[in-house]
């Protein structure tokens, strides 16, 4: 039976990844019904959601994840409620959003290989709460004498053009045989009947509302007319028609594209798109070698042969790079997905701070590596909690500030040539540099004497005492955030991912927290340079400039070594003493200037050999990391390279920075910094 | 059908209605005495109908007898749950099903 268990293995997977899809569509689905608040229920919709919660429940029962079952089953009580009554409860939509909560930590535990909570609960309070919704349904039909049942509005498919219809049958026309079957009959031969809705009207009578999509050309016979069928024509053209309960959208006829629809797409295993990754990386480093060869044939060959030879070559890795360029495509997920979860996270937020937070969003179409993307949910709803909670101020205390009553939360997106920067900004009370100094002191994170003038400090030194593990400015932690490990999280996990934390606060008018973060992790383009006999490589964004080292222009600046460039003060680090590889004498050394606007740093080197595509090979083992190096990579010579991580080099800099910048705040010494001369000085 | 079938049986009269709408359509049309619902109708549920009919004021003391082959607990609860008067199962004895109704006419 072990085939029977690979093949379970991998439907599970599919079912996990089914889920989330589906989890989507109800999240989205949810807040959408909530933002329609009391009016009528859009039932393409609700249909979205009932099919979305039924394939749940199937799939679940299908991995015997009973809990899960249960529970979209008692969801889809609420949903069919809903659309009985056209018009969703507070109760009801509470109750579909505690229900998706569930669901997704059942869903979410069977993942972990844990129990799944029990349902029970859940599911006896959702039949309280659809009992409920069945007596205001009949409280509002008593009022309003109209308790209209939508019956086929489940079934409407979006992009249908829907012809309305009405039907008022009577005592007099049920003698000359005229029922609503005979109606329906008349209708279905039109066209496809896609919602059926009997109204009751206040005389006592009952009219049947009929939704029909035409077929192409066919129209309703006139003489129908006198056997109380009534219809008005509406033409639509390519808008949306909004009609009691029904909205619908016109079929895009002529339009060029189509939109991905699930007919379209085809679910790919993560894996086996790394794979070809690695494929395509394998490619890469033999075209390199055969670049290499390419060039030292130059002198056997006959310069026709060598040129032809040299454009197959080119050709080849023009070809290339589309190839690699097309595979990471495929990697790449809309970034938009990720602030969805936001908007549904807010909520919970918005209820616990008991504060009104809108979320503006901006670039959600910027595509990220689904990798990224996945790692980058849990640091996102860290930082948007913590401007719930911390950034936006009480609603009273905007008001006396002058600012509008409510909060806002942006979310944006963009791409920077290989850098994906994501913002989360806030227009909420800032960050108090002396309030953070203060608490960082009484935490021991600071010396008491420092803290007054912290706020002079740049906003490098401000996130690093909020990303400092154990810092929070709260004594007591609130739901939403302030457990005071989150920021080291966030940091440690966009740094894992190659990237980078910004912070600037404007105290008064909010907080923006910048993430910068590498396009894909895979294959890059990178500067290959010699120290002693090692080759290494660093990632061409990381590089701001390469001058010739002129050891005329370095001063020592206690016991370490600074470079006036460009009217700033650079430390340098030697890499040849960092990683104890010696130079060899007589080599002409170059410096790569590395780091942000903030921190800049000179990398010392020796030999530089050229640009090259590499592919990254992580060092993850914590055995065999070395700080300052992020990975390995093979090289066109077929020598192996590590892969310099200009980021953490730049930090060892900058801690000594902070640290020299505090021991000498009280003296009128420049504020200079000191380089680092070796790894024990980096790391310790 | 079976209950078209019924139509005089025990002195109770019955009418037919085909489809969900075409009970709705009867039941506010002419004065119904009771409704026998089956739950597996082709257009709409049967419960469905139940629901429309118990948000009706007029016909919210209408007796409903669910009429179903589905005997499990969850569905009798849902049936009860949505105002039907009585939940039965098929298969039935035309008999025996009138003398289970009587007693709800003779309330009504």
């Amino acid at each position: 039976m072990t085939g029977g268990g690979r093949f379970f293995d991998e439907f599970i997977d599919d079912y996990f990844s089914e889920c989330d899809e589906h989890l989507e569509t109800v999240r989205r689905t949810l807040l959408a019904l909530e933002e329609a608040g009391g009016s009528a229920v859009d039932p393409v919709r609700l249909h979205e959601l009932s099919r979305a919660l039924h394939t749940l429940k199937g799939l679940s029962g299908m991995v015997g994840l009973s809990a899960a079952e249960e529970v979209a089953h008692a969801m889809e009580d609420c949903v069919r409620a809903i659309a009985s009554t056209g018009f969703a409860s507070p109760e009801l939509t509470e109750s579909l959003f505690a229900g998706e909560a569930l669901l997704d930590s059942c869903i979410a535990s069977h993942r972990a290989g844990n129990a799944a909570p029990s349902p029970g609960p859940y599911v006896d309070r959702i039949r309280d709460v659809v009992a409920m919704a069945g007596n205001q349904v009949r409280t509002r039909a008593i009022e309003e004498s109209a308790g209209a049942i939508t019956i086929d509005a489940l079934s409407i498919e979006a992009d249908t053009q829907v012809q309305r219809f009405a039907f008022t049958p009577s005592a007099e026309l049920a003698q000359r045989g005229v029922g609503v079957e005979l109606v329906r009959q008349r209708l279905g031969a039109i066209g496809h009947i896609v919602a059926t809705t009997p109204r009751v009207l206040a005389t006592g009578g009952v009219v049947f509302e009929f939704g029909v999509a035409l077929r192409d050309g066919m129209s309703p016979d006139e003489s129908w007319r006198g056997d109380g069928l009534s219809w008005e024509w509406i033409v639509p053209v390519r808008a949306e028609i909004k009609s009691v309960g029904m909205v619908v959208h016109a079929p895009k006829r002529g339009t060029g594209s189509v939109s991905p629809t699930a007919s379209n797409v085809v679910r790919v295993d993560l894996a086996r798109l790394d794979e070809l990754m690695r494929m395509v990386g394998e490619l890469v480093v033999t075209r390199a070698r055969l670049g290499e060869s390419v060039t030292h044939a130059s002198g056997g060959l006959s310069s026709n042969a060598w040129d032809d030879l040299n454009e197959v070559n080119e050709t080849l890795e023009r070809q290339l790079r589309s190839i690699r360029e097309g595979v990471m495509r495929i990697r790449l997920v809309p970034i938009g997905e990720v602030f969805e979860r936001m908007r549904f996270a807010m909520r919970d937020i918005a209820r616990e701070t008991g504060k009104a937070i809108h979320l503006e969003f901006d670039g959600q179409s910027t595509e990220i590596d689904k990798l990224v993307v996945d790692r980058m949910l849990e640091p996102l709803l860290h930082l948007v909690r913590n401007a719930a909670s911390h950034g936006i101020e009480p609603r009273a205390d905007r008001v006396a500030a002058g600012k509008a009553a409510d909060g806002t939360i942006a979310l944006r997106a963009r791409a920077a040539g290989d850098r994906i920067v994501i913002e989360v900004e806030d227009d909420g009370a800032g960050i108090d540099g002396r309030k953070v100094a203060r608490r960082a002191s009484e935490l021991s994170l600071l010396p008491p004497s420092d803290a007054r003038s912290v706020e002079a400090l740049p906003p490098d030194a401000l996130l690093d005492i909020i990303c400092a593990p154990g810092f929070s400015t709260r004594d007591t932690a609130d739901m939403a955030s302030g457990r005071g490990v989150g920021m080291a999280v966030v940091r440690s996990a966009i740094r894992g991912l190659g990237g980078e934390l910004f912070v600037d606060s404007v105290l008064g008018q909010g907080t923006r927290f910048t993430i910068e973060l590498p396009l894909t992790l895979m294959i890059a383009d990178a500067l290959i340079l010699e120290i002693g006999d090692q080759a290494m490589a660093i990632p061409q964004i990381a590089l701001r400039e390469i001058v010739p080292f002129d050891r005329t222009a370095v001063t020592q600046f206690e016991n370490n070594e600074v470079l006036s460039h460009r009217g700033r003060v650079v430390p340098l680090v030697d890499l040849s003493v960092l990683f104890k590889f010696p130079s060899r004498p007589g080599v002409a050394r170059h410096v790569l200037i590395v780091g942000s606007d903030h921190h800049l740093a000179g990398l010392v080197v020796d030999r530089i050999l050229g640009l090259r595509e590499i592919v990254v090979h992580p060092v993850t083992d914590p055995l065999i990391a070395v700080p300052g190096v992020s990975g390995a990579t093979e090289l066109p010579d077929g020598r192996v390279g590590l892969i310099l991580d200009a980021a953490a080099l730049v930090r060892g800099t900058r801690d000594r920075h902070s640290r020299a910048a505090v021991r000498h705040l009280s003296s009128p010494t420049p504020n200079m910094t000191p380089a680092l001369t070796s790894p024990e000085h980096v790391w310790s | 059908m079976i209950i078209a079938s019924l139509s005089t049986i025990g002195g109770l009269s019955f009418e037919q209605a085909v489809s969900g709408l075409e009970a709705i359509e009867r039941i506010t049309l002419s004065s119904v005495d009771l409704v026998v619902l089956d739950l597996n109708m082709p257009d709409v549920h049967g419960l469905e109908v139940l629901r429309f009919i118990r948000g009706q004021q007029a016909l919210r003391d209408l007796p409903v007898a669910v009429l179903t082959t589905r005997g499990d607990e969850d569905s009798r609860a849902a049936a009860l749950r949505d105002g039907a008067t009585i939940y039965l199962t098929k298969p039935f004895v035309p008999t025996t099903l009138v003398s289970q109704l009587k007693p709800f006419l003779q309330v009504a």
